[in-house]
Parts: structure tokens; C-alpha cells; sequence
């Protein structure tokens, strides 16, 4: 066994960097999954501890409820796809630790949407060809999983069904690639007026997590759920990368514009936003003196934050009137 | 004078009035007024109830309706973007054209009102779509003898709401031209804040206007619903009509309810105050409403033509004028000589009598038309048949119209047409239901637009659409809302919190109700309310040309017929001439069986011709006896076929006394024990008295017939059958049965009778009630069941094919299709080399006839790729078909998955085929042109063979079947499950013969229909019927109220069932009074699991429990109806 997926339930994002401070002194090969957990790999980490998977599990869990007060789950196994499958059957508190030998077996019982790169479509597909388990999957010839899925998604999971090979490393480090926020509303929303609040409000809160994170947005993503569960997506690439507020607000308002919705009974706003290392991105000046001023205010906004805690400064728009009685 | 209510919107108002006219009728008599108006928001179908509720409560009707207009002015707002179409959710439903109120003073107006909404209609559909507006020009034309009102929503009034004085004088201009002094302002009041319709300040700016304009004013409330709780009602119709939730701060007020005068008086002085016309403003306001109200005098009867009937011109039916009569009799006579009937006197002397009836009545032209409807319906080859009572008339026969011949069957004409009655009679006709649209455009063309019509029938709310309405109206997410409505039967709206009580297969909905709050209130506040208008599906109206003056027509939706804003009983009461003309399944399937059979074999086969066809062959009453009358027209429920089985049809006769016998009446009145005893010759036949030996001979004693009650009645008080026909409606009548008995007891005293024989005749009479059957109507039946048996007993295939196409019958498909295999029919799946759109019979190669299933029973499939698929036959292979035939993928997923595609596969198995499928339409969505042929397909289908997919087993390739065709196809669905039942110890149909009475059983299979009619005991009991698949047929069972509790759950909501009970036998019909239920597929699930231990822990567990979700099985699957549900008629 050589890496664990160690979820956290719930995983909040401020408590991110204790989680990382705990887990980097038990191994210092640790990912991050925003929102979701870690991913570790552990095979030095054994032979530096001299422990048994099951004895450093415990440590691990141990140290994470200790420090950072977070009950988790945590799977084992050979590889990454393993690690994920097996914290998939655990409840919070448990273990299971998938050794090599009964890898294998293990695998081919899975259900063939546990596979990465099988997503709800596929799996559809699959289903009307029979194919329900990843066994059933590694039982057919590469050329006909090749003929279904296409050449080299069909190599990938055939190599992932039938061999359990999974070659993806744990890249320690390593930037979240997206974050995401969300808003809910109480009832369905048709007032336009309403939702560009919301989008206000999530761009903002983007921003906050991208000067934290200190990255930049280079796409967007703006998903509109709807009251029978289905959902509408929109995405575009922004002209150049930023985590400025006001762009990724104006983008989010065109994103929303260009679904055209009139009667449409939104129940959810979900912005995610694809991010990068903001060392590497270029910011074009303007002779605007507006953009200037704005970009400042940002700063202030960024700093008042963490002396004050999250929403000290907000825009005009998004405050809400006081309770009856209050001041 | 007292205020009269000059805007009001009822129920008829599709999705916007919230209370029925009686409703408001009443209230407004309640609340002291003496007049009430009703303008329906774009209909006038409310008036004749509107007319006749005023005139229970002693109010005077006012008339008028609630029009969209066009746009007059140039626009006062920005011109109109053309919104983008939305990517969900639909786009904002039109409501932006401007509004007024019409009401009529006289009869012109409302000839005018009906054309105006008619040709408005028409523009609609000339557009295509989109509101109902009337065109100014259009106003303009028909303005005589019509009143407008412009209200809050009118053109004027919205400019001053925008704060235009201006331009709201200059858009009264062309309204003072096109009605000079009988034009009015409307001020409503709904105290509302703001300067929108229904403030203050708008209301007051109007009032002011008018003052400045020199125009009179009136005050209305806009009414909507009757009392001031309504509020939400009306928010949940707005929210249906305009397809969005209720949104908080959008509401309604619940203001709009039917205010008394006092109120409105008080809303009048804060008009005027706010107006600055403290003195006397109110009062002039009030006066002038009540005076607008005064020159309104429109009489229903005299000028709406209530009461009177008007036929067709006379030239129209081939008579010149005033010779209707003579043309009759010519006609009648001429039959009779070409029959050879006019050698017997009783003919002649009947004829003569009916003729003599119609000429004093005045109906020759009434029976000339009928005639020529029927003459021009059998001249396009359609089958058809006069129903009803109407079989009873010689003349009827003569004409054509029936088939049936009155004096040799018995029948009598008093109870169709008689002196005494001076109403109407009803000549209703059957024809084939595919071909009926054919039929109606028939008569439009014989008789013209502008007589013809047919009838509306308004869609209401009943408890399924009402919980979606106010379901979707709280915004509760629709995938819940759906379940809720499909868990409740088909009740009345008002009915939900009863049936939530006491219904047990809804108990676990009930348990958590509370979490829906208001929705059971709103549910049940919407019932009886109009939702839209669908054309009623079984009449035409004729008239004379005056139609069009006296009704408004509209195009139906999908056929472009015209049809009248009123419904059937209002039609009769405005006068006008109905003719039912009803599509019957059977004759359909009757004609494309021997359509088919003509094709398959040549053989051209009338059905209606004796020599034939008799009435009385002896294997189709063989298999009536046995009760294999599934599909037999009227003998296919389980009641019928247990009446069967103990009555054993031996003759016509007994055929047309089975159909009278089978209805809720005799069943309850125990007339069929001793008709069966009398019949099997366990007791002779007893007479009251033997002057009634004649008419009741032909039933062995007992009154079934209402001929018979007649016939009674006329020999006991020595009277005429007319008489008897008036005796016998008054049977019916609570009120009038004690003068009945009175005047029965006094004549037949005088005739002599013994005080116990009057006693004995009046107590059958008596129980007889409203109970009996026209021995016409049934023996109209009795002929198609005959026909149906006949066709079902000698030529199987043909039949099936026909019903299968046409779908006449109770059950669903599958239960046919499983009969006909059991009978040794082949059966043919669906295979794109062979099948064609309709259901075909197939000559095999040992000379038998097979039944190909057809294209357009697979899900999904529309005919034009049905019709592709038939024209491109026969297939090289795969790709063959591909490319000519075009199918779309989920079709051709279909079809490979149920074995469709086998003939095309060469070797490979049907996921297989899925797979090569799949390549087939990549490749050619990459084409760019679609007509070019891919020499590639060759080369991108790599043989079948290796690519490792795993083969679909029976049990997939069978519930391939039931979810793209409805139907299992390839083998008996319970097929799959007989080595658990085995286990279980299951009983089959065929085995239940040896099974002593009172035993108890175990029987499973496929619910086919599951009904709960009224019973004797008044208490609900639960009939349903199980396919098991074996030689036996199906399995009937009856659940008493006593197992409802744990049963009813599992017998509503589940498909396929397991049954304990006992065997209980009446005559040679078995049936298994039930006690337990469970679901197949839950015991099966349980055994896959855990085994025979986990089998047992199922069967133990008996209540449903309360945490588990509803579990239902849908009563359709894709492909088609699994089961049939309803009331039933009982057994």
C-alpha cells in the first residue's frame, strides 16, 4: 500500500492549512483536494515511521482529530484509484486499506462509475452493453472498449480495468485546479434582479478565496440549477487571467444574460472558476483612472478582511436591510 | 338605484375566474342584489348557466364578455426587442395586449359579441398562435348594440397610469367614434398602493379624466371569485395561466370577491374624495353604474333562443319546402316494398303510426337529416350503427339508420318517441372512431360552416391537475409534485383531504401532509374550475344558417373543426339541434379485420350480412360459455364473463338479456338470481298475472327492459305504451312516484285486477326504480358482440390484428397479445425487414396465419420513420438500413435491443449491433452532406465476431421488450419467475377448476385491471384481475374492506403481485376472495439477496412501513399502459 485518501467530513476551506501543517509532518508527498480531503503517499512515510498501514492510518486519523478537530475517513491502497475507491465504502471515523494482492479482486467489483474517466454518460453507454462492474469491463478485448469509448480514453481505462494501473502521481503542492462557490435560494427565483445579486455576491466571494490562494481565475464556469434538478452550463475563458471582482462579476453577468431565462425556476448559482499561479500572469494597464481606483479598493477590501474577518467591506448591493428593531 | 356588479369573471374563465356562476348567482342574491353581469375573460360559454342560475335566484342576466384588443395608438413605451429564447424554462406567456369589457343591450350586440370572439378566433389561428385579440376594425364593425368599458387594462387608462393625461385623451378618440354615447370608463378600486390598476390614485385619475373628456364613468370591482377569501385561489390560477410560481408581493389582495352595495359605496367615496368630487361624486358614480346596468336588456329566451329548436333548411336534406313530410313517407315506403315488409299489416299499420307521430310533432326534417348524415357516412365506406333507444323506431330502420329490425326483435317505438313527449329525441350514431373526423367533415360539407358545428367540453380541474397547479404555484420542485398526483385515482378536486383520510393507499402520503401546508386547501378551492376547452368527442351541431348569430365558433386545436363555446347540455338548452355521433373502437377494429382478411386471404367477408355472419354461430357462443370473451365487444370485464359463465349464451337473445342484465341496477336489485333460476329451468317461469305473459315471456318472468316496464304499465292501466313511457320516467322521479302509484292503483282497480295482483305488479315495478336497460339500446350492442364473437371464433389472427390496432378494449395490449399466443396464433415481432406501421397479418409457409407486430406500437417512433422504414424494405444489412431509413439513435437502440435488427445481423448479437449502431451514427454525423452514401461503412463495421460483449439473457431481452414495446413479446413475462413460484407453491388458472370451494390458495401473475365500483353494501371492495400466463386465462380476485389495510397498498401501486386467498365458485365462474398481497419483484429481490431466508423475513412483512418511500410502479412503461385503472360498473 502505498497511498491513502484521507477525507475529511466537513472539509471548510479555512481549516485547509492546519490540515496541510498535519499531514506534511507525516509525509511531505501530500495533495491537497479542496472541499474533499487529501491525498497522500506514504511509502517512504512507512519505513521512516516503521509502522504497519493500519498503525499509520491510526496515527494519521489520530493527529487530524487532535490538531485540527476533523473526523475522518481514510482509504488505502497501491494506487490512487485504489485509495479513492476504497475511502468511497468507508463512514466517517473508519478505515479500509485495500492491500496488493487483493487490489485486483477488489477492483473488478467496483461499479464501472468508480473508474476515473467514466463519467454519468459513459456509464449509461455501458450499462446498455451490459457492462455493469469494472470486471465486466476488464473481460472485454481493448478493441471493443476502444470501439465504445473512443481510442485513448478506451486504452486508459481498459490499462485501469484489466491491469488496475493507474500511473498519476501525487503532486505535492500542487494548486487545487478549481474552486467554486455557491448560492441557494429559499424558493424559486425568477427575479432577474435577484439573481445578479447572487452572482455579485459570488463573484465577490471568489475573489476573497483567489487573494487568499494567491491565484488567478483564468475561466469561468456559471452553473444554474434548476427546481426539477437539471442544471444549464456556461462557460468562458476571460481575456486574460485575473481575480479582480468587478471582471469576473461583468463576465458572470454575460455568462447569466446569455441563457436568455424568463421563466425558468433557478434554485441554485454555482461560479467556478479555473484557477492558476498568479506569478505567471500580466496585468495590461489603463490609462483609466476608474480601473485604478477599483483595483486599490480591492486591496483595501483584501486587507480590512483579515483584520476584521470575511465580509467587513462589501458593495452596496449586496447589503441586506437590518432586522426590525435593530440599529 | 341599487349597484349592480358589471365586470365579473366566473369559473368558465379558463385558469382566471375562481367561483362557478351558481356560485356567484347566489352569493350575489345573499348579498341583496337584483342584477348580476357575467364577462368571461375571452368566452361567452358561461351565459347559459349564467342564465339559468340568475333565474333560480330571481336575478336579471346581464351579458358580456372580457376581450384583448388591439393596440390603437402609436406605442407610448419603448418598440418591442425581440427577446432571445430562453435555454430552460420557457418563455414569459404573452399577456401584453390591452383589455376591455363588452356587454350586450340587445340581441344585435350579442350577435355582434359572437362574432367578434369568433373572427377573433380565427385570426388566431390564421397567425398561428400566440393571444386572442380582437382587432379594433373589427370592434368598429360589429359595434351596435354593445357597451364598452375601459377599464385598468385598456389602452387610455394605462397611458394615465404612466402619468400621460395627454395621450390617454387623444387614445379615446377612435373608442367615441366607433360607440359614441355607450362608451364608459371603468374605475376599480382594490386598494392597492402605487398609481397600478387597482389604486386609488388610477381609479381616481379615471374618474377625473372622464369629468375632463366629458364621459361617463362606472365603478366595477373586477370580480374574480365570489367570497373575500379567495385570494389564493386566484393566485394559484395566475400562476397556472402564466406558467410561474406565486411570487410574494405579485399576489392577488383578495380584494376581487363579489363586494355588497354597502362596500361598494363606501369605495365610490373614497374614489371621489381622492378626485376632488367629494359632493355628490360618489353618488354619480353609483347612479351611472346602475344605469348602465338598466339599458342592458337582454331576455334568454326570447333573444338568446333558449327553448326552441331550429333545424336545417329542408333543401339541404332533399326536400323542397313545407314537403318534408311527404318526403318521409316516400322514402319509408319505398324500404318497405324493397324489403318485402309491406306484406305483413303489422308493418304497414306500425309505419304508418310512427309516421303519423313525426308529422304531428313536426320532426320529418329532424329524421330526414339523420338520414342523410348516415347516407353520406356509408357512401365513404365507414361502418356505422344507430345506438340507443332509436333502434326501437321502424322508420329508424327504414331509413337506414339501424341495423336491427324493431318488430321481429321485439322492440317498441314508444319508448324512443311518443306523443307525451315533446322534447327532442336523441338518435345517436356509432361509426368507426378512426375514421370519425372524416365522418364530421362529411357534414360540414353536406350542411356548410355556418350550421354546423360541434360541441365543446371543458377541461376542469379535477385532483391530479389541481395538486400540479397549486403545487407548482408554492414552488415545490416538480418531480414531487408529479409523484403526489399520480399517487391519488382519478377523484374530484374536492375530494383530496377525504381520500388522504380515508383511502389506505395513500397512508404513508398522509402521514406527511402537514409538510405541504397550504396545498390541500388550494386543491381543493380549485375544483370544478375551467382550465381550457377540448372539443367533446362525440357531437356535431345542426342548425339553421342562424348558428353563427346565436353561438361564437372557434377552430379546434388539432383538427380545425368549428366548435361552439358551449357544451353539451348548454347546447340543448340554447336550442340547438345535437347529433351525437360516437367513435367506437370495435367497429374499427371490426373493419380492419376484414380489411385484412381480404388482404391476407382474398376472401371478401360482410359482417353485416346474416348468411355470413350469423348472430348465433355455435363455436363463438361455445367460447362466450366458457368465458373466453376477452375482446368480445361489452363482455370483456371480469363481471361480464362471471354473468356469462353462469348465464350460458344460447341465443341472440340471450346475448342482448346478458348486456341488459350486467349493469349497477340488477346487480343490486338481485334481478339476476332468479332470471338465471327461471332460465335453467330450476323454476318455471311465474306471471303475475297471464295478461303480462307476452311481455315478460321473452325473460322468463322478470322485468329487465325498460319495454317491458312500458308494456306493464299500459296493460295493467289500460292505457297507451305513450302513457306507459311517462309512467315509467316517472318512476325514476322521487317526487312524482307517489301521484304515480296513486293513479297506477286507481286504473288498474277499475280494470278489474285483484288487490294482490296490483300489489305484486307494483312492487317488481317499484324495484325496478330507475333500473332496466332499453332492450333497443342492448340489442344494438348485442349485435356488435355478436359480430366481434363471430370474427374472435373463426378467424383469430385477422381479429387480434384488429384489436391490436385499434385498442378497443379495457386491458392493455399485452393481455391480447398473451391470448393470442395462447390460442396458436404466431406471433411475429417486430422485424424491419417485414413490419410495417399497422399491425399485419402474415400468410406462413404451412398455411397459417401469423400477426406481425407493428412499427408504431415501438416507443418513440413517429410515423414519418415508420413510414421510412417500411419504404426501404428490404435491407442489404446494417448499414443498408442506416443510411436509407435514417432512424434516430434512441430508435435504433430500440429496435436493436428487442430484436429487431436479428435478420440484419449476420451473426452478431443485438448489443452488438448496439455497438456497430453507435459507429454507424458517429459516421454520419461527420458527413457533411446526410444524403451521401459512405462507401466507409464497409470498412468501419468490423465483423462481429470478437468483440467480447456479453449476450443479453432472456430476462434482459424480455424487459427490453416491455420498455420499448409495452409488451412481452417472445415469451409470457411470469415465465422468468416460475421456478420461485414453484417454490412458493403457487396455484395456476388452469388448476383452479380442482380446487375445492373455500380452499386457500396461492396465485400470482400480472395485474391486468384493477377496479373498485359500487357494490349493493355501499362499501368499497377492490376487484382486480391477474395474467399468470398459463392455459387458464386470468385470474379474477376480490379484496373486502376488511384487507384493505394492509393490501390496498400493494394492489394500487404494484404490478406484479402474489395473492393469498380462497376459492370461491359462483355457477362455473371461480374466483379467489383475497386476503394478503405482495409484489413479485420484492420477493424476488429479497430471494437474490439473502435466499429462502430472506424470502421468508419478506413474506412476513405485512404492513408497509410508514419510513419507506411510496414505492409505484408507473401504470405505463414507455412503450404503453400496463394495467387498466378505474371505477369500473359492477359484477
Amino acid at each position: 500500500m502505498t497511498v491513502i485518501y484521507v477525507r475529511c467530513h466537513p472539509a471548510p476551506i479555512e481549516m485547509e492549512p492546519r490540515l496541510l501543517a498535519v499531514l506534511t509532518e507525516i509525509t511531505p508527498t501530500v495533495q491537497l483536494l479542496p472541499r474533499d480531503g487529501a491525498l497522500l503517499s506514504v511509502g517512504g512515510a512507512l519505513r521512516y515511521w516503521k509502522r504497519t498501514p493500519e498503525q499509520l492510518t491510526d496515527l494519521v486519523q489520530t493527529r487530524v482529530l487532535a490538531q485540527a478537530g476533523l473526523t475522518t475517513a481514510v482509504g488505502g491502497g497501491p494506487t490512487r484509484m485504489i485509495a479513492t475507491m476504497a475511502v468511497n465504502t468507508c463512514a466517517p471515523g473508519q478505515a479500509r486499506l485495500i492491500a496488493a494482492d487483493e487490489a485486483l479482486g477488489f477492483l473488478h467489483r467496483q461499479a464501472v462509475r468508480a473508474l476515473p474517466g467514466v463519467g454519468p454518460v459513459l456509464e449509461r453507454t455501458l450499462g446498455q452493453y451490459g457492462i455493469a462492474t469494472v470486471g465486466d469491463l476488464a473481460a472485454l478485448p481493448m478493441g471493443t472498449v476502444q470501439r465504445i469509448a473512443g481510442a485513448t480514453l478506451g486504452r486508459q481505462l481498459h490499462e485501469r480495468a484489466a491491469r488496475g494501473f493507474d500511473p498519476r502521481p501525487i503532486a505535492p503542492a500542487a494548486l487545487a485546479a478549481s474552486t467554486s462557490a455557491t448560492r441557494r435560494f429559499p424558493r424559486d427565483e425568477l427575479d432577474p434582479v435577484q439573481r445578479r445579486r447572487a452572482l455579485l455576491a459570488l463573484a465577490c466571494e471568489l475573489g476573497t478565496v483567489l487573494r487568499t490562494r494567491r491565484a488567478v481565475a483564468i475561466r469561468l464556469t456559471l452553473s444554474v440549477q434548476y427546481a426539477d434538478a437539471s442544471h444549464s452550463t456556461r462557460s468562458r475563458t476571460l481575456g486574460e487571467p485575473t481575480a479582480h471582482p468587478p471582471v469576473l462579476r461583468d463576465l458572470a453577468y454575460q455568462l447569466h444574460d446569455g441563457l436568455g431565462l424568463q421563466r425558468a425556476r433557478v434554485r441554485a448559482l454555482t461560479v467556478a472558476a479555473d484557477l492558476a499561479d498568479d506569478r505567471c500572469t500580466a496585468h495590461q494597464l489603463t490609462l483609466d483612472p476608474g480601473d485604478e481606483q477599483r483595483r486599490r479598493i480591492e486591496a483595501v477590501i483584501g486587507r480590512t478582511e483579515i483584520r476584521y474577518g470575511p465580509g467587513a467591506l462589501a458593495p452596496a448591493a449586496l447589503a441586506t436591510t437590518p432586522p426590525a428593531g435593530a440599529r | 338605484m341599487p349597484y349592480v356588479h358589471l365586470h365579473v369573471a366566473s369559473g368558465h374563465s379558463a385558469r382566471y375566474g375562481g367561483s362557478l356562476s351558481s356560485d356567484l348567482a347566489q352569493r350575489a342574491a345573499e348579498r341583496g342584489f337584483e342584477a348580476l353581469a357575467l364577462t368571461d375573460r375571452d368566452t361567452l360559454g358561461g351565459a347559459v348557466r349564467h342564465a339559468d342560475a340568475c333565474a333560480r335566484e330571481g336575478l336579471r342576466p346581464l351579458f358580456g364578455a372580457d376581450l384583448a384588443v388591439s393596440a390603437v395608438g402609436a406605442a407610448v413605451s419603448a418598440p418591442v426587442v425581440r427577446a432571445r429564447t430562453p435555454v430552460r424554462g420557457g418563455a414569459f406567456v404573452d399577456e401584453s395586449a390591452p383589455r376591455i369589457v363588452l356587454l350586450a343591450r340587445d340581441r344585435t350586440g350579442w350577435m355582434n359579441l359572437c362574432r367578434i370572439i369568433s373572427a377573433a378566433h380565427s385570426a388566431r389561428a390564421a397567425a398561428g398562435g400566440g393571444q386572442l385579440i380582437a382587432s379594433f376594425d373589427l370592434l368598429q364593425g360589429h359595434a351596435e348594440g354593445l357597451t364598452v368599458l375601459l377599464g385598468p387594462a385598456s389602452e387610455p387608462v394605462r397611458a394615465l397610469a404612466a402619468g400621460r393625461p395627454d395621450v390617454a385623451a387623444r387614445l379615446l378618440a377612435p373608442w367615441r367614434e366607433a360607440f359614441g354615447p355607450h362608451l364608459r370608463l371603468e374605475a376599480v378600486h382594490h386598494r392597492r398602493t402605487g398609481t397600478g390598476p387597482g389604486s386609488l390614485r388610477l381609479a381616481a385619475r379615471t374618474v377625473g379624466l372622464a369629468r375632463e373628456a366629458d364621459l361617463l364613468c362606472v365603478l366595477s370591482n373586477a370580480v374574480r371569485y365570489a367570497d373575500p377569501g379567495q385570494g389564493p385561489i386566484a393566485d394559484v390560477l395566475d400562476a397556472d395561466r402564466l406558467l410561474m410560481p406565486v411570487r410574494p408581493g405579485r399576489t392577488d389582495g383578495g380584494e376581487r370577491w363579489l363586494k355588497p352595495g354597502a362596500d361598494m359605496a363606501v369605495l365610490a367615496e373614497e374614489i371621489a374624495r381622492a378626485a376632488g368630487l367629494e359632493r355628490g361624486g360618489a353618488a354619480h358614480l353609483l347612479a351611472t353604474t346602475a344605469r348602465t346596468a338598466e339599458e342592458c336588456r337582454l331576455d334568454p329566451a326570447a333573444d338568446l333562443g333558449l327553448g326552441r329548436v331550429h333545424f336545417p333548411e329542408e333543401r339541404l336534406v332533399g326536400a323542397a319546402p313545407g314537403t318534408a313530410a311527404r318526403v318521409l313517407r316516400e322514402r319509408c315506403e319505398s324500404a318497405l316494398r324493397e324489403r318485402g315488409y309491406d306484406r305483413t299489416p303489422a308493418m304497414r299499420e306500425r309505419l304508418s303510426s310512427e309516421l303519423q307521430v313525426i308529422s304531428t310533432l313536426g320532426w320529418p326534417t329532424y329524421f330526414l337529416t339523420v338520414a342523410q348524415v348516415v347516407d353520406d357516412t356509408r357512401a365513404l365506406g365507414i361502418r356505422v350503427q344507430a345506438r340507443g333507444s332509436a333502434a326501437g323506431s321502424l322508420v329508424v330502420h327504414l331509413l337506414g339508420i339501424s341495423v336491427a329490425e324493431p318488430v321481429s326483435n321485439g322492440l317498441i317505438m314508444e319508448r324512443f318517441l311518443n306523443l307525451r313527449r315533446k322534447s327532442l329525441p336523441d338518435i345517436d350514431i356509432d361509426v368507426e372512431s378512426a375514421r370519425r373526423i372524416e365522418v364530421y367533415r362529411a357534414v360540414l360539407e353536406r350542411f356548410g360552416p355556418e350550421r354546423v358545428a360541434t360541441v365543446s367540453m371543458p377541461e376542469t380541474y379535477r385532483v391530479r391537475h389541481a395538486i400540479r397547479a397549486a403545487g407548482l404555484a408554492l414552488g415545490i420542485a416538480p418531480d414531487e409534485v408529479g409523484k403526489i398526483a399520480k399517487s391519488f385515482p382519478h377523484l374530484r378536486a374536492r375530494d383530496a383531504r377525504t381520500a388522504l383520510r380515508e383511502l389506505p393507499e395513500l397512508r404513508t402520503l398522509a402521514q406527511h401532509a402537514e409538510r405541504y401546508g397550504r396545498l390541500w386547501e388550494l386543491v381543493e378551492g380549485l375544483d370544478g374550475l375551467h382550465r381550457g376547452v377540448a372539443m367533446h368527442p362525440c357531437g356535431v351541431l345542426l342548425s339553421d344558417d342562424s348558428l353563427l348569430q346565436r353561438t361564437p365558433v372557434l377552430p379546434t386545436a388539432t383538427e380545425h373543426l368549428p366548435m361552439s363555446v358551449f357544451d353539451k347540455d348548454d347546447v340543448e338548452r340554447m336550442g340547438l339541434l345535437k347529433l351525437d355521433i360516437l367513435g367506437v373502437r370495435m367497429q374499427s377494429s371490426m373493419a380492419y379485420a376484414v380489411a385484412e382478411i381480404r388482404r391476407a386471404t382474398g376472401r371478401v367477408l360482410d359482417i353485416d350480412d346474416r348468411a355470413q355472419v350469423p348472430l348465433e354461430d355455435p363455436e363463438a357462443l361455445q367460447m362466450l360459455r366458457e368465458g373466453q370473451s376477452l375482446s368480445v365487444f361489452q363482455l370483456e370485464s371480469p363481471g361480464a364473463r362471471e354473468l356469462a359463465g353462469r348465464l350460458r349464451p344460447e341465443t341472440f337473445q340471450d346475448l342482448v338479456t346478458e348486456i341488459s342484465l350486467f349493469r349497477p341496477g340488477p346487480v343490486q336489485a338481485d334481478m339476476i338470481r332468479p332470471f338465471l333460476e327461471a332460465r335453467h329451468g330450476k323454476l318455471r317461469p311465474r306471471y303475475p298475472h297471464p295478461d303480462l305473459e307476452p311481455a315478460l315471456k321473452v325473460t322468463y318472468g322478470v322485468v329487465v327492459f325498460n319495454e317491458q316496464v312500458i308494456e306493464v304499465f299500459a296493460v295493467m292501466t289500460r292505457t297507451d305504451l305513450a302513457m306507459g313511457e311517462e309512467a315509467r320516467r316517472a318512476l325514476s322521479d322521487p317526487a312524482r312516484l307517489p301521484a304515480l302509484e296513486a293513479w297506477y292503483r286507481e286504473r288498474s282497480r277499475q280494470a278489474g285486477y285483484t288487490p294482490a295482483v296490483i300489489d305484486e305488479v307494483w312492487q317488481l315495478l317499484e324495484n325496478m326504480g330507475s333500473y332496466g336497460f332499453a332492450r333497443s339500446h342492448a340489442t344494438a350492442f348485442a349485435l356488435a358482440t355478436a359480430q366481434s364473437a363471430y370474427l374472435k371464433a373463426h378467424f383469430p389472427a385477422p381479429f387480434y390484428a384488429g384489436v391490436l390496432e385499434h385498442d378497443p378494449g379495457m386491458y392493455p395490449k399485452r393481455l391480447v397479445l398473451g391470448e393470442a399466443r395462447r390460442r396458436g396464433v404466431p406471433i411475429l415481432p417486430v422485424d424491419v425487414q417485414h413490419s410495417t406501421p399497422h399491425y399485419r397479418v402474415e400468410a406462413l409457409a404451412d398455411g397459417q396465419l401469423g400477426l406481425r407486430i407493428a412499427l408504431a406500437d415501438v416507443h418513440g417512433i413517429t410515423a414519418d420513420e415508420a413510414e421510412r422504414i417500411a419504404a426501404g424494405q428490404p435491407y442489404a444489412d446494417l448499414g443498408d438500413f442506416h443510411t436509407r431509413a435514417r432512424p434516430s439513435l434512441p430508435l435504433a437502440h430500440g429496435l436493436a435491443r428487442i430484436g429487431a435488427l436479428d435478420s440484419l445481423a449476420h451473426g452478431a448479437h443485438r448489443r452488438e449491433l448496439l455497438l456497430q449502431l453507435d459507429e454507424l451514427h458517429r459516421t454520419r454525423r461527420q458527413v457533411a452532406m446526410p444524403a451521401q452514401l459512405t462507401l466507409a461503412t464497409d470498412a468501419e463495421v468490423v465483423t462481429a465476431a470478437g468483440t467480447g460483449l456479453p449476450a443479453m439473457s432472456e430476462q434482459e431481452q424480455l424487459d427490453a421488450e416491455l420498455e420499448v414495446l409495452g409488451m412481452d413479446t417472445s415469451r409470457h413475462l411470469m415465465a422468468s419467475h416460475h421456478e420461485l413460484l414453484t417454490e412458493l407453491g403457487v396455484t395456476w388458472a388452469h388448476q383452479l377448476r380442482e380446487v375445492p370451494t373455500g380452499q386457500t390458495v396461492l396465485v400470482a401473475g400480472a395485474k391486468v385491471a384493477i377496479q373498485t365500483p359500487p357494490t349493493r353494501s355501499k362499501r368499497r371492495t377492490i376487484f382486480t384481475s391477474l395474467d399468470d400466463g398459463s392455459p387458464g386465462g386470468v385470474v379474477d380476485l376480490v379484496f373486502f374492506d376488511d384487507t384493505h389495510e394492509h393490501a390496498a397498498h400493494v394492489l394500487f401501486h404494484r404490478w406484479l403481485l402474489v395473492v393469498r386467498g380462497q376459492v370461491q365458485r359462483r355457477g362455473t365462474s371461480i374466483s379467489v376472495v383475497g386476503e394478503q398481497a405482495w409484489s413479485l419483484v420484492d420477493l424476488v429481490q429479497a430471494h437474490q439477496r439473502g435466499g429462502p431466508a430472506a424470502l421468508r423475513a419478506a413474506l412476513s412483512d405485512t404492513a408497509p412501513s410508514p419510513a419507506a418511500p411510496a414505492v409505484s410502479d408507473g401504470d405505463r412503461t414507455p412503450g404503453g399502459r400496463l394495467w387498466h385503472a378505474s371505477a369500473g360498473s359492477a359484477g
